[in-house]
């Protein structure tokens, strides 16, 4: 019994998320010190947790891509086209009429045909990666310029803004001190830890990303379980982007475009292998909330520009990367 | 003259605190064919790979010529005279055959330009040596197996090689080809060149080898002369315990009821007219060289191919075998020829590689997947087919490769089919695990379980199968019964 | 002997195809395609992207898509004309253009350092790079718009050829620095072609333990690539902000999507060690022709993303589907 659980123990000590545990603590114990009766308050916890959810869901989206041995490069532009959609549609219809029972029907209305529509780009990802077998990272590069584009000819290339306020006005609903976007991601992680953890699907789709000829050969049907996949992924882009166009009242095609690379960074932070068969949502929710801690603790000193926040992201990727190699692989010594 | 041209001395190697190789010494002599024997983890190819340059080894010093390194670089043993073939062949399919021919040489040179005449004098010296007549600019990838192997054999001699060493150099061979291989192999001895051989073949090792140096678990057990030994001493030193070659008879089957059928089955580029019968219970055979078609009619039996012409029956009925889903649901098993890139998921536990096949039963309706039950479940496998180590946590690619191909073999076995199709069931398995999963096949046989082999092996081949179809270019060119499965008539039927 | 079959199963082949069809078919519509202007607008207009191109084709080859090097090239570009395009410095162009070279070179040895180390996906490890180089350039170095002047300005406003079309009488240019364009790809495909580092290259790209064993050095090939690369990309960077006659230093950012797509249309695989710098010519110029010639075709601007995105798609999938197996048995995978 001593032996198994000081196994347990080391298994949990190599683990990602013990890993992100220990930094979240670290950066909690910096910002208390570094910034005190400014970091550990509840406003800022707030502010912290507005302002997580957009690309947190992003990072789920890019995460069950990624587990599945494949990326999604075009959810900001999935995202974007949502919101534009959303936006536009509402302010078609709704203008300046307040929140009664005729508008909040619309809006849920909208909101369900937007997440189709997310989800049907999505899929459309999974048909090329599946069925046509064009590389994940090409068909997400390529799918994501065409709706780039789509977006584009819908807004003429413009801007959509003035969004109705009935609409924006849910995004300051708050339960507690958590805003109601914060939710949102929140019930979008615990659905998504469900799938990932819980169901078959979830496994097939690990085991997808861990070797798909295997996959293929046990009789699992690799296409169409991608296509869930990307639909899936489509889905998460398309609540990303209505959350985004609540709280900003704006849309745009090429909004957020910096997302996909941070997306990316809280995969690999959150433990996710980039190639595939390996990560845990519970990860991915701890990396985000740790890299939007860093970005305020950053952001309140005001000599620094934001733009130090990239250096910072590109540094934290690589070393991140570096790390969970050597950490991996320290046992092994090949040339 | 008989001065040692390479040797190890005191080699140690080891992985994460496995040791690989312990204390490992050995000598190889100019104008010898030197076959190293051992199971599959037994050290042989770390030591190779520690010649080759490819590992550092631990401690220990490695003799060419009476020079001593305590490690070398891949260029370095090149350079050392050292040439290695390997099992994968590590060729370059988008470049063409003269460039893969002479490039190791180029590189060799040290130089930092690459000559275009001089790379074609050396592909065509190296194509002559071996009588190699394939279109020089032709890319490798567009070329048959054989032709790659011969390739890969072709490239090591361009060198003034010292020491040439054969990974499984004939494993895509045909026997033809092997002849003229070992034709070269003699020319070479004449020329004072040492030959490591690495071959699975039993006969081929007794063909060829002058000595024979047996690994286990990561040391050198015994290095002798080849004459000394005979097949049993062979099993024993290579598993270190008197195995028992079981010489039960082939099951036969109940041939009142045939479980499968083909009539007239074509599959465009693959084969064609191909007429089966599956009995319940039996063991069938379909035997065949590398592209003699065995592989794809396994393949088409398990939904993987698009049926140009001809049907399939089950139980008398006309069955669509079209995709591997509708195999399954007509439970048929397919135990692939690659294990490690079709078989296996590596890096994850065994309760995943086991329940992957059947997780609808493993799951609850609305699709969560119990993962209580599937543990359970593979703990059986793992007991029911002494799998070691038997923890069912462990990740697969811990396990040697008698231990995966069971794996393997339970994921299927799990669910329940009513006939399993295995590609080469026992490829690169050692010898010890070989009995075990004859063993297992002739008992579920036994249970009504209608079994095909697929594969290259005559000798698995005749100590399993009652009947055999023999393949041959795309063709059944002999089905053999009972007393005509013999090892003569399988050769025969397929050359 | 020409083997016509062997010619259709090429990709080239297709792309030269369309990029015919398109030229014929802007060349009813407006008549101004090919004409001396016509052929001069669309070298001008290739050129940048030519350069960028080779970047992008040395990381396909030997591991995959390298996505940072816009920011590389807008760092470089920058921190030279921050130096050298403000007004002061009238001397030889050739220092700004090393001095750009040089921190091209060590921003791609940066990449090539963590690509020839380990084994990771290049599509993130430029991410990470990208999002640094960026980084630096906006926050450290407070990048902005500016008006070049001197040296630098004068360099990009030389003109090799100029040319006057007869019919429509309008004007087109060719900026000297198109010969740096034909200097750079005669030198890599020199490289690629006779020396080692090049054909270990496509080695690495084909089977990199296979390269290995054959003696060549991975790792070092792996970093040359990179650091070639990166200096390449800021000669691109120059060449551009030359050109334009301002540091704009957000310009270039997201073009990394437009070339990677003209890579693939061209036929190079990513991390296979297929395609060469033909490749890289065929997809960008077919790309830029479609781009550049939208409006006369009479399709509004803002269309192109859409059509960029198209076709991107179907280029892949035609490319990936025309090299099926011969017979019957499905493809795995």
């Amino acid at each position: 019994m001593v032996e198994k659980s000081r196994i347990d123990f080391k298994k949990t000590m190599n683990s990602p998320i013990f890993r992100i545990g220990i930094l979240m603590l670290v950066v909690v114990i910096l910002g208390a010190l570094l910034m005190p009766g400014k970091f550990l308050t509840a406003g800022n916890f707030t502010s912290i947790a507005k302002q997580l959810s957009e690309y947190g869901i992003l990072a789920l989206a890019v995460f069950i891509c990624m587990l599945s041995g494949g990326i999604d490069l075009s959810v900001v532009y999935i995202a974007n086209l949502c919101g534009i959609i959303m936006g536009t549609m509402l302010s078609k219809t709704i203008g300046n009429s307040d929140f009664n029972g005729s508008t909040a029907l619309m809006i849920g209305v909208f909101t369900v045909f937007v997440l189709i529509i997310g989800c049907a780009c999505g899929a459309l990802n999974g048909i090329l990666i599946g069925k046509l077998r064009v590389p994940a990272m090409l068909a997400t590069l390529g799918s994501g310029q065409l709706i780039l584009g789509i977006s584009t000819v819908i807004t003429n290339g413009q801007a959509i803004t003035g969004v109705p306020t009935a609409f924006t006005k849910l995004a300051g609903i708050k339960i507690w001190i958590f805003p109601l976007n914060f939710l949102v991601f929140i019930l979008c992680t615990f659905v998504m830890y469900i799938i990932i953890s819980k169901t078959s699907f979830g496994l097939r789709t690990l085991l997808i990303g861990s070797n798909s000829k295997a996959a293929f050969f046990s009789g699992v049907r690799n296409n169409r379980d991608l296509t869930k996949v990307y639909a899936i992924s489509g889905l998460l882009a398309a609540i990303s982007g209505i959350i985004s166009t609540m709280r900003m009242s704006s849309a745009k095609p090429d909004y957020g475009t910096s997302y996909i690379m941070f997306s990316i960074l809280i995969c690999v932070f959150g433990g996710t292998d980039p190639n595939g068969g390996k990560g845990n949502v519970l990860g991915i929710a701890l990396a985000t909330i740790v890299l939007q801690m860093v970005a305020t603790l950053m952001n309140m000193f005001q000599n620094l520009s934001t733009f130090y926040r990239d250096i910072v992201w590109g540094a934290l990727l690589l070393t991140m990367l570096i790390l969970n190699y050597i950490l991996d692989n320290r046992h092994v010594t090949k040339r | 003259m008989n001065a040692g041209v390479l040797s190890v001395e005191h080699i140690s190697k080891s992985f994460g605190g496995v040791h690989a190789l312990k204390d490992v010494s050995m000598q190889i002599r100019a104008g010898e064919v030197h076959c190293l024997s051992g199971e599959n983890g037994s050290g042989k190819s770390t030591l190779i790979k520690i010649i080759s340059g490819y590992y550092k080894p631990d401690s220990g010093k490695i003799c060419v010529d009476g020079n001593e390194y305590s490690e070398m670089t891949p260029s370095e043993s090149i350079n050392h005279g050292i040439q290695v073939i390997y099992q994968d062949f590590s060729l370059f399919p988008n470049l063409s055959v003269m460039e893969n021919l002479s490039i190791n040489a180029e590189v060799a040179r040290g130089g930092k330009m690459v000559s275009y005449k001089r790379m074609r004098e050396t592909a065509q010296r190296a194509a002559e040596k071996i009588n190699l007549k394939v279109d020089m600019k032709a890319k490798v990838a567009d070329l048959s197996v054989a032709d790659k192997q011969m390739i890969a054999i072709a490239r090591a001699l361009v060198h003034e090689a010292k020491v040439i060493i054969m990974d499984e150099a004939t494993a895509s061979l045909t026997r033809n080809e092997v002849n003229c291989l070992f034709e070269v192999i003699h020319q070479l001895k004449e020329e004072g060149v040492a030959i490591v051989f690495v071959s699975h073949k039993l006969d081929e090792v007794f063909e060829i080898s002058d000595s024979i140096t047996f690994f286990r678990n990561g040391m050198n057990v015994i290095s002798c002369k080849a004459s000394e030994i005979n097949e049993e001493r062979f099993s024993y030193y290579m598993t270190g315990r008197e195995i028992q070659l079981s010489q039960t008879k082939p099951l036969k089957g109940d041939s009142t009821r045939i479980v499968l059928e083909t009539k007239n089955l074509t599959v465009e580029g693959a084969f064609e007219d191909v007429n089966i019968q599956l009995y319940k219970g039996e063991i069938f055979g379909i035997a065949g060289q590398l592209g003699s078609g065995r592989t794809e009619l396994a393949m088409t039996l398990f939904g993987m191919a698009d049926i140009k012409k001809g049907e399939i029956f089950m139980e008398g009925e006309p069955v669509n075998i079209s995709s591997v889903t509708k195999a399954k649901e007509l439970k048929i098993g397919y135990v692939p020829e690659d294990r490690l890139t079709e078989g296996l998921f590596l890096g994850q536990e065994l309760v995943e590689n086991v329940a992957i096949t059947h997780l609808p039963q493993l799951s609850s309706r609305a699709g969560f997947y119990n993962k209580k039950a599937a543990g359970e479940e593979t703990t059986q496998w793992i007991e029911t087919l002494s799998i070691a180590p038997g923890k069912r946590d462990n990740l697969a690619q811990k396990l040697s490769g008698g231990n995966q191909q069971k794996v393997v073999l339970a994921k299927w076995l799990a669910c329940n089919p009513s006939i399993l199709i295995l590609n080469g069931p026992t490829v690169g398995v050692d010898i010890g695990a070989k009995q075990d999963i004859y063993d297992l096949l002739n008992r579920y046989a036994s249970q009504g379980m209608s079994i095909i082999i697929a594969s290259d092996d005559i000798l698995e081949i005749k100590k399993l199968c009652n009947r055999v179809a023999v393949m041959k270019g795309g063709r059944i060119n002999a089905l053999l019964c009972g007393d005509e499965v013999t090892e003569q008539a399988l050769v025969e039927a397929s050359i | 002997m020409l083997n016509i079959k062997k010619i259709f199963n090429r990709t080239e082949t297709y792309v030269i195809f369309i990029a015919l069809l398109f030229g014929i078919a802007v060349e009813t519509v407006s008549g101004q395609f090919f004409s001396n202007t016509g052929m001069i607008n669309l070298a001008r207009a290739s050129m940048v992207y030519l350069v960028f191109g080779i970047t992008e084709m040395l990381s396909l080859t030997c591991a995959g898509p390298d996505v940072s090097y816009p920011a590389l090239a807008s760092l470089a570009a920058y921190i030279t004309a921050n130096y050298f395009g403000r007004g002061s410095y009238s001397g030889s162009i050739i220092v700004p253009f090393l001095v750009c070279m040089a921190i091209g070179a060590a921003c791609g040895m940066i990449n090539g350092f963590i690509m020839a180390k380990f084994n990771f996906p290049s599509l993130i490890v430029t991410l990470g790079t990208s999002s640094i180089f960026s980084g630096i350039m906006y926050g450290p170095l407070k990048a902005s718009n500016t008006i070049l002047h001197g040296t630098m300005a004068e360099f990009g406003s030389a003109n090799l050829l100029a040319a006057t079309n007869a019919e429509s009488g309008l004007k087109a240019n060719l900026p000297v620095q198109f010969l740096i364009v034909i200097a750079l790809y005669l030198i890599v495909f020199f490289l690629l072609r006779y020396t080692l580092f090049g054909r270990g290259l496509y080695a690495i790209g084909s089977d990199k333990v296979a390269a290995e064993r054959s003696g060549f050095k991975t790792g070092r090939i792996t970093f040359l690539a990179y650091t070639l690369g990166g200096t390449v990309a800021a000669i691109g960077g120059f060449m551009y902000t030359c050109n334009v006659g301002a540091i704009s230093p957000s310009d270039l950012m997201g073009g990394e999507m437009i070339i990677i797509a003209a890579c693939t249309l061209g036929g190079i695989r990513p991390g296979a060690g297929v395609g060469g710098l033909f490749n890289v010519i065929i997809g960008v110029v077919l790309l830029i022709m479609i781009q550049n010639n939208l409006l006369m075709l009479g399709i509004p601007l803002y269309y192109q993303d859409v059509f960029t995105g198209a076709i991107i798609l179907l280029g892949t999938i035609v490319a990936i589907n025309s090299q099926r197996t011969r017979n019957g048995i499905k493809k795995v995978g």
